[in-house]
């Protein structure tokens, strides 16, 4: 047990300590005990052998200073060895399918089963010869510490390890394998990628064995200084490794290309890059992950992506099938290599914008295939009523664009959301090809006030008001992308006019959530006009209102005294030539007096005397061509058995002063065209169509023509219609081309006449504060300045800018800078 | 954080374990003596023991080493010091330079850093500052200090010293120890020339002052004596007769010390530390 040195006095001397009691220690003697010590350990002998006596052996030679000796007798010791024995049998192992592997490899007489089986076998003698000498030179290392500490230590040297670990490379990886033939260490990396090609071809490999192989590789180094970057597995592996599969991928990624379709070629890739992620892990070395997954990513996907996407199988027709996983995939590929995703953005781009110019020429080739029959000569007795239906046609064409175009964006919304990931790139894309469709298109403007018209008049019946709110937020959509956004305020104001002056309008409170939603999305002066228009019909309101009780105070309460509902227009604000309709150019309302009868005038003069008691300097201008009026009609036949019947008749304002001419007309009586016009001084055209509504339309023909024919002719005669027979009470008169429709050619150059030159005013508004604002300004940065502050109104036209400024210098607001370097104005104030 | 009690009850308890044999899983067998010890121990003080322990070799399956080679004596010491953190001391020990000269070649075998500075502080508290005794113990100890080399550096250079210092002083035992140990007297050789040119400036009486090289002549530290309170002045003449004041920048010194005065005027306790850390 326990006897502890120096405890209680000692009898004697205790004699000296024996090791080093003989100070000539014969080397070779020691070594020789050593050497046949590591033979022993090389050959798995070494439970017999003693550490003590290892360890004091080549600690006795270190402290005798031949160190150096020692070092050198190892490192021969080893080197022998791994020349005389390991490499042999590693080389052995070298069978002919193996050799095989540098002729062309794909075209070896022997089969794949063969060279796998013979490839992992040399795997694993390699393993096998690594792994000992691991084990034996960490034994080595044991019993040699003191020499590592020492020695190696005191003249730098690397440890006996590291040495040793060289030795292997240099001994058994960078040895030929036979004569005339490449190194190990080649051989060793084609076999390896020769297996990973095997195993990307779904041959089941022994993954283990190669990882083995790859860890001696990652703990070897190209040279005896142990550079981290320079670790055997990065010099000579892992660059063939990546060169090869890059070779690999590019064959493959082309063969599928031509193969299969865009679908599976996307799932196929994702699963290739994962691959290649696992198997670094499973089989080589982590570190090389985003690197093979660079290399498959370069190959499968960036510089195949131009291809994939144009495939028959591509992008467009998975957009046309709604495949939206497998874009879903494409993006997910694109989004790996490049955020931009230029390629995948191109392609939807310009599927985009050519399914709106289909819709856009669909949309066209409906207007144009209605209005053909209009214009041949043969159907020219038709023409009222294939205008009519041609407008009409022309309308739904509108309508039916701006649905489409709706239905595109919600596609394309759709995809962007459910395969795109919502990517904002993507987003930006898509918008912009949406608005180049819209404003690609010259009739987009009117076709979406069409749009918004028509579901004001019809479209939002019957929808709860989320519904209503979703069909309001659609027409708001489109109009973002409107770039001609005075344009589309014309149309906007004509077609609201026309609303509310007729009441067609489905909801007053709808048309003022669409005002309100406008505002917000384009800005108070846009709306201001709108909102004006509005005002004045709350205002009118009122003065009917007002007007009665007036006329009730008056206390004359003749019942027989025509009631009175007025508007009262803001001149600015209302688009009323919206109404002259199909009046010609040529003729001018303004200065035609109607010739009301008494009853009516008494009515009128009544109101003047009463708006200009309120408002004093104001000048009303009685628009009759706008009005309408309900009338009480009694027939003498139109009863069930031939008694007479009061109707209640709704009709234009014209149209009652026409019938109320036939009041006072003896039966029989009739008055020609002219007649009626001089009797009325209602315009022709308007008279014509009023006539047509009353003569000729069959259900409300309260007067004969004479002769009779659809169309009214100068000279026809009209007499009171004493057969005249409903089975309504009410009847309405329809009143042609009253509601909004597509304009005409002739019309459409009106309307764009008006708005380029009210745009010619506010490109002038602009210059002008521009200018006033920067004194003197280069041509260019004017321009360019116009543009960006019109840019929310309109795109302007530069030649129009250009002619502009000219006039504006003409008229002395500028002047050109001579002694400018770049052409410049300067403001004149 | 550490808490001081936690690391004095592990050393209490490294001593129980070590006197109880508890839970010892490896022997250490040295002629006709073992002593029943723990791997663990082994691994946390030897690099070396520890592949005795654990490696491939005869000794980890037989859970055993024999370190006869190294005496009884000295791996009897050896494991003294890892269970009590110290080997036996001078007055324990008949032949301590011996003793120490072997834990040093010990703690280097077997790569005990800490046991290593141990012993080496322990020869040289033992040599002094004062001329050496000769005994055969020292002689045996120098002897296998000079066959081992390397690892004894230090104690060999604090043992030519003391040669160089006896040489004046104790003549006869110079002789005989420079007779007895031909490897010393060689380095003693070499040297004497160096130790010699100081000897010869001191009695010239210059000094260098350490703090701005100034050479500065002994006897000017009389006048700076003078300066000091008379009984403090006594005594510390008494005590240390070389003490100097340099003329360059006033830094105050003791002569041929690696003391500042500052520290030997911070009273008896302060010089009686300076005293000791001057050998």
């Amino acid at each position: 047990m326990a006897s502890l040195a120096g405890r209680g006095p000692r009898a004697k001397i205790r004699p000296p300590r024996r090791g080093l009691a003989n100070n000539d220690i014969d080397f070779n003697d020691t070594w020789g005990v050593l050497e046949k010590a590591f033979l022993e350990i090389h050959t798995k002998n070494a439970s017999a052998l003693s550490f003590e006596e290892l360890y004091r052996n080549a600690y006795k030679i270190v402290l005798k200073k031949k160190g150096d000796e020692l070092y050198k007798r190892v490192a021969d010791f080893e080197e022998r060895w791994l020349a005389e024995n390991v490499h042999k049998r590693v080389v052995n192992l070298l069978t002919p399918p193996l050799m095989m592997l540098d002729s062309t490899s794909g075209r070896s007489l022997t089969t794949t089963a063969e060279k796998k089986d013979s490839g992992e076998k040399f795997l694993r003698e390699l393993r096998g010869a690594w792994e000992d000498h691991q084990v034996c030179m960490s034994m080595l290392t044991d019993v040699l510490m003191y020499m590592d500490r020492v020695y190696c230590q005191d003249s730098r040297q690397p440890s006996i390890f590291a040495k040793s670990m060289g030795l292997f490379r240099d001994q058994i990886l960078r040895k030929p394998a036979r004569t005339e033939m490449p190194i190990l260490l080649d051989i060793l990396t084609r076999i390896i990628l020769d297996q990973i090609r095997m195993d990307r071809d779904g041959e089941t490999i022994q993954t283990h064995l190669i990882k083995a192989n790859i860890s001696m590789l990652e703990g070897l180094y190209d040279s005896d200084q142990e550079v981290e970057d320079e670790k055997l597995y990065l010099t000579a592996f892992e660059t063939e490794f990546l060169a090869t599969s890059a070779d690999f991928y590019r064959t493959e990624g082309e063969r599928m290309l031509r193969e299969s379709d865009a679908g599976t070629y996307c799932t196929h890739a994702k699963r290739r890059i994962d691959e290649e992620g696992d198997r670094c892990r499973s089989t080589l070395s982590e570190s090389t992950a985003p690197k093979i997954q660079r290399v498959v990513e370069d190959e499968l996907i960036r510089h195949k992506m131009k291809g994939l996407i144009e495939m028959d199988s591509g992008v467009e027709y998975m957009v046309d099938n709604d495949k939206l996983q497998e874009l879903g995939f494409v993006f997910d590929l694109e989004a790996r290599v490049d955020v931009k995703k230029t390629e995948l953005t191109r392609a939807i781009q310009k599927i985009v914008m050519e399914m709106g110019a289909n819709i856009t020429n669909a949309a066209v080739a409906a207007s144009a295939t209605s209005a053909a029959p209009g214009t041949t000569e043969e159907q020219a007795e038709d023409k009222a009523k294939t205008g009519a239906a041609k407008v009409n046609q022309v309308t739904v064409a509108a309508l039916k664009w701006s649905e489409d175009i709706l239905a595109l964006k919600d596609r394309f919304d759709n995809i962007w959301r459910q395969a795109f990931q919502s990517d904002q790139m993507l987003q930006i894309a898509l918008n912009r090809s949406m608005a180049d469709t819209i404003n690609s298109f010259s009739r987009s403007s009117e076709y979406i006030s069409l749009f918004i018209d028509d579901n004001m008049k019809k479209g939002i019946r019957n929808k709860t008001d989320a519904e209503v709110d979703s069909t309001l937020e659609k027409a708001i959509i489109l109009l973002r992308y409107l770039q001609d956004k005075d344009l589309f305020e014309t149309y906007y104001k004509k077609h609201l006019c026309k609303r509310l002056l007729l009441n067609k309008s489905q909801s007053i409170s709808v048309e003022k959530q669409m005002i309100s939603k406008m505002k917000i999305e384009l800005g108070n002066s846009f709306t201001l006009k709108l909102e004006a228009m509005f005002k004045d019909m709350t205002l009118s309101e009122e003065l009917t209102n007002g007007y009665k009780s007036y006329v009730n105070k008056l206390g004359d309460a003749d019942r027989t005294r025509v009631d009175l509902g007025i508007n009262v227009l803001t001149s600015m604000t209302w688009p009323l030539e919206a109404f002259r309709g199909g009046a010609t150019a040529d003729e001018d309302q303004g200065n035609l007096q109607i010739i009301f009868p008494a009853s009516i005038d008494r009515v009128k003069t009544g109101f003047t005397r009463f708006y200009n008691e309120k408002h004093s300097g104001r000048k009303l201008t009685w628009q009759t061509n706008m009005g309408d009026a309900d009338i009480k009609a009694t027939f003498a036949k139109a009863g069930k058995d031939g008694k007479p019947r009061t109707h209640d008749i709704n009709c234009s304002t014209y149209a009652m002063l026409i019938l109320l001419l036939f009041n006072d007309l003896p039966a029989g009586a009739s008055l020609a065209f002219e007649e009626i016009q001089a009797a009325t001084n209602i315009p022709p055209s308007d008279l014509a169509r009023n006539l047509q509504s009353l003569a000729v339309a069959p259900k409300t023909r309260f007067l004969v023509k004479e002769p009779m024919s659809r169309e009214i002719n100068p000279g026809d005669r009209f007499s009171y219609n004493e057969n005249f027979k409903s089975q309504f009470v009410k009847i309405k008169v329809g009143v042609v081309s009253a509601g909004n429709k597509v304009e005409g050619d002739r019309e459409r150059k009106e309307t764009e006449k008006k708005n380029n030159d009210s745009r010619g005013y506010v490109i002038e508004a602009c210059v002008v504060r521009i200018m006033k604002q920067r004194k003197v300004l280069a041509h260019t940065a004017l321009l360019n300045e116009t543009i960006t502050q019109l840019s929310a109104q309109f795109k302007p036209d530069v030649n129009m800018i250009k002619k502009k400024i000219e006039s504006l210098i003409e008229r002395e607001y500028l002047e050109r800078v001579d002694e400018a370097a770049v052409p410049s104005y300067r403001y004149l104030a | 954080m550490s808490t001081p009690g936690a690391l004095s009850a592990v050393a209490e308890k490294f001593k129980s374990l070590f006197e109880s044999s508890q839970a010892t899983d490896f022997t250490i067998v040295c002629d006709t003596t073992s002593w029943k010890v723990h791997s663990f121990v082994l691994n946390l003080y030897s690099d070396v023991l520890a592949c005795a322990c654990d490696g491939d070799f005869k000794e980890a399956a037989a859970r055993s080493i024999d370190l006869g080679v190294d005496g009884e004596t000295s791996v009897g010491a050896l494991v003294h010091y890892m269970y009590y953190f110290d080997y036996a001391t001078d007055d324990e020990c008949h032949e301590p330079c011996t003793l120490h000269v072997n834990m040093v070649l010990l703690a280097d075998k077997y790569d005990i850093p800490h046991l290593l500075e141990l012993a080496n502080e322990k020869l040289v508290d033992l040599l002094g500052n004062e001329a050496i005794a000769v005994t055969a113990d020292l002689i045996a100890a120098a002897k296998l200090a000079y066959d081992a080399e390397g690892p004894t550096s230090i104690f060999r250079e604090a043992l030519v010293n003391a040669t160089i210092k006896s040489s004046t002083l104790k003549p006869e035992e110079y002789d005989t120890i420079i007779r007895a140990l031909p490897a010393l007297a060689q380095d003693v050789a070499i040297a004497m020339p160096k130790s010699h040119l100081k000897a010869k400036e001191e009695t010239k009486g210059l000094q260098y002052c350490r703090n701005c090289g100034t050479q500065v002549p002994l006897q000017n530290n009389d006048a700076f004596l003078a300066a000091l309170s008379s009984t403090k002045n006594k005594e510390k003449r008494a005590i240390f007769p070389e003490y100097i004041r340099c003329r360059g920048c006033g830094h105050e010194f003791v002569s041929g010390t690696g003391s500042n005065l500052p520290t030997f005027l911070n009273g008896p306790g302060g010089l009686a530390m300076e005293m000791n850390r001057g050998f």
